[in-house]
């Protein structure tokens, strides 16, 4: 059994089908880059396997379970805004994932703030930008989750961040976790992907492996993926 | 898990609430002072600090009812659910901590009425003129009867609280299941709610209607309580159970 | 030590690329310990499962060996040493050949320019 297992995914909102009969089976021990520009239904299935909408039709097990409690606890999600109680310190923030989240490993996490130097004792909301999402991915990236779901998570932050976060991805790598990384800087991410899945207008146009994908068109995947999202 | 969530939700609406109180009772101390000590040349201060003290008593009242909707809203329904709704939980505990600690700092803003209250008496004066004797001896003239028709009175009012406070959840939950114009949407729900709640009431309270004439009875009075205590936990569990179905099974984060 | 890849080429073949002239050059020691895989593929910012696939071919050509406890090694088997150095040099020549014929050069002309070339560095 795949760690995730989608069939036949639909998801219509009023005149619109954000997700047209998706197929998709993504198995442990892989990073998976899910690519597509905006507005392809990358963040509509994202946001149903948080249970975050309730799809049309069609059925999404994660772990053999479709999104609920079960799930929640499995799946580490970094969402592409910042969701945590901004009026929070670090400290606190600690102890609420700790509360939260049987699979929470405090050591690590601490570990990762002090190696990014991020205050402990400051509110989020006094934070800049970049320190918030670098807060925010140590959190997520310290459970030992079997997902981890990345949406955007080097949106916007600066090169060294990027590389600190890709470098975190990597070493926190483990054969039984699936990790997904959305996001529609491809250039950034694909030599850190093992398979890469396109979406386009609500629909799974391509998985393989990027490294196929290299060895067959000679293109790297950031140019497959231009040419076709060609507008 | 329940008891995790009420750790961080009750201290989160206590974050605005509690700054409020304590101007609350620092303007029920100049009031205090205004009427007694102070109050020889003129009503100048009185009414001056009177309009402050109320101000603020207005302010905790708006405040606790824009929190405590926010606070549903914004954590379930919106950009914040993106954390709390993804957490290991079930719907009915989320709904069921929000309004348990809505219902806590509802009373609590009752509880600092009161002390706002007692702190005026105690700076004007008039504490002092109060016979400790005579306070203990109306207090036993309650007797048991007395203290029990208190009792159900007070439990009366907070299953009251809790039903309003879920029906104001359940209309922003449905308000929730529009796309677009959820404000609007959640208003349009709330006034069916409240629509509902008429109807139902008027249902329910129909077999004992003849008692509302006899209010200085306590034995009806006391059963007046009773009834309106399962009518609320009637009417507040439809409106918890639309809540949960709508979560369990419409949730829609946009 | 900087890792660069080109794109449309496997990402593994480019790491084996990197590792050879790594242990060619002497950058990595006969007989030293490599880092993991973790850590190389922290270090080259790439997946983790393609290090590996690399790793394994590297493994396969004899030029790391690897114990099952304490990590993988560089060869200290001197013929294969001796093996990747002709093989590279090979490949140089080829290329070197390649364009010098390119630019309509015979295979005589091209050993005495690499001649005087050589009288000219000592």
């Amino acid at each position: 059994m795949a760690r995730i297992e989608i069939n036949g995914l639909t998801k219509e909102f009023t005149g619109l089908t954000a997700l047209d009969s998706v197929d998709l089976s993504l198995e442990k021990g892989q990073i998976v880059g899910l690519l597509g520009p905006n507005g392809s239904g990358k963040t509509t299935l994202i946001k149903i396997l948080n249970g975050l909408l309730k799809p049309t039709a069609g059925t999404v097990l994660i772990n053999n379970m479709t999104p609920g409690i079960g799930t929640k606890k499995a799946v580490a999600f970094l969402p592409d805004r910042n969701a945590l109680p901004e009026y929070m310190t670090t400290d606190q923030l600690l102890e609420l994932y700790q509360d939260f989240f049987e699979d929470f490993n405090r050591e690590k996490a601490e570990a990762m703030i002090a190696d990014l130097g991020i205050s402990t004792s400051q509110q989020m909301k006094k934070m800049s930008k970049g320190t918030k999402e670098k807060l925010q991915l140590c959190l997520v990236m310290a459970r030992e989750a079997d997902v981890y779901l990345l949406d955007e998570p080097i949106g916007g932050v600066d090169p060294a961040t990027r590389d600190y976060i890709l470098r975190t991805i990597i070493s926190n790598y483990n054969e039984d976790a699936l990790v997904i990384i959305a996001t529609h800087l491809i250039s950034d991410v694909e030599s850190v992907l093992d398979d890469v899945v396109f979406i386009k207008e609500g629909r799974v146009v391509l998985h393989k492996p990027a490294e196929t994908i290299r060895e067959e068109t000679g293109e790297s995947v950031d140019q497959l993926f231009r040419e076709v999202f060609r507008c | 898990m329940l008891g995790k969530l009420l750790k961080y939700e009750i201290p989160a609406l206590g974050r605005s609430l509690m700054p409020l109180y304590i101007g609350w009772t620092a303007t029920a101390v100049l009031l205090g002072l205004a009427v007694g000590p102070l109050s020889s040349t003129s009503d100048f201060m009185v009414i001056v600090t009177g309009m402050m003290y109320s101000a603020v008593a207005t302010a905790v009242v708006v405040m606790a009812v824009v929190m405590i909707i926010q606070r549903y809203k914004n954590s379930l329904l919106g950009d914040q659910a993106y954390f709390y709704q993804v957490l290991p939980v079930s719907a009915a505990e989320h709904i069921a901590s929000k309004s348990i600690s809505a219902l806590v700092w509802i009373l609590l803003s009752g509880v600092a009425m009161l002390l706002t209250g007692l702190v005026i008496a105690l700076f004007s004066g008039e504490l002092l003129k109060i016979s400790l004797p005579e306070l203990f001896r109306a207090l036993a003239e309650l007797k048991l009867s007395g203290w029990l028709t208190v009792l159900l009175s007070i439990i009366a009012l907070a299953f009251s609280i809790t039903k309003s406070i879920l029906g104001i959840y359940a209309a922003i939950t449905i308000g929730h299941q529009v796309q677009k114009h959820t404000v609007l949407a959640s208003i349009g729900a709330y006034i069916g709610v409240l629509t509902f709640e008429t109807c139902a009431g008027r249902i329910l309270f129909a077999p004992i209607s003849r008692l509302w004439y006899r209010l200085d009875d306590l034995a009806s009075f006391n059963l007046i309580m009773v009834v309106a205590i399962l009518v609320s936990a009637a009417l507040g569990a439809v409106y918890f159970f639309i809540c949960r179905y709508l979560m369990e099974n419409k949730l829609n984060i946009s | 030590m900087d890792w660069k890849f080109r794109n449309g080429i496997p990402i593994y073949l480019q790491i084996i690329d990197e590792m050879t002239m790594r242990i060619a050059s002497g950058a990595y020691k006969p007989g030293e310990k490599l880092p993991s895989v973790r850590d190389l593929s922290m270090e080259a910012g790439v997946n983790p499962n393609t290090m590996q696939k690399a790793m394994a071919e590297l493994e396969r050509k004899k030029l790391v060996f690897s114990e099952r406890t304490s990590g993988r090694f560089v060869t200290e088997d001197e013929s294969v040493l001796k093996e990747l150095h002709e093989e590279l040099a090979k490949k140089y020549f080829a290329e070197l050949s390649e364009k010098l014929t390119k630019i309509g050069m015979t295979g005589e002309e091209i050993a005495e320019a690499i001649r005087s070339w050589l009288e000219e560095l000592r």
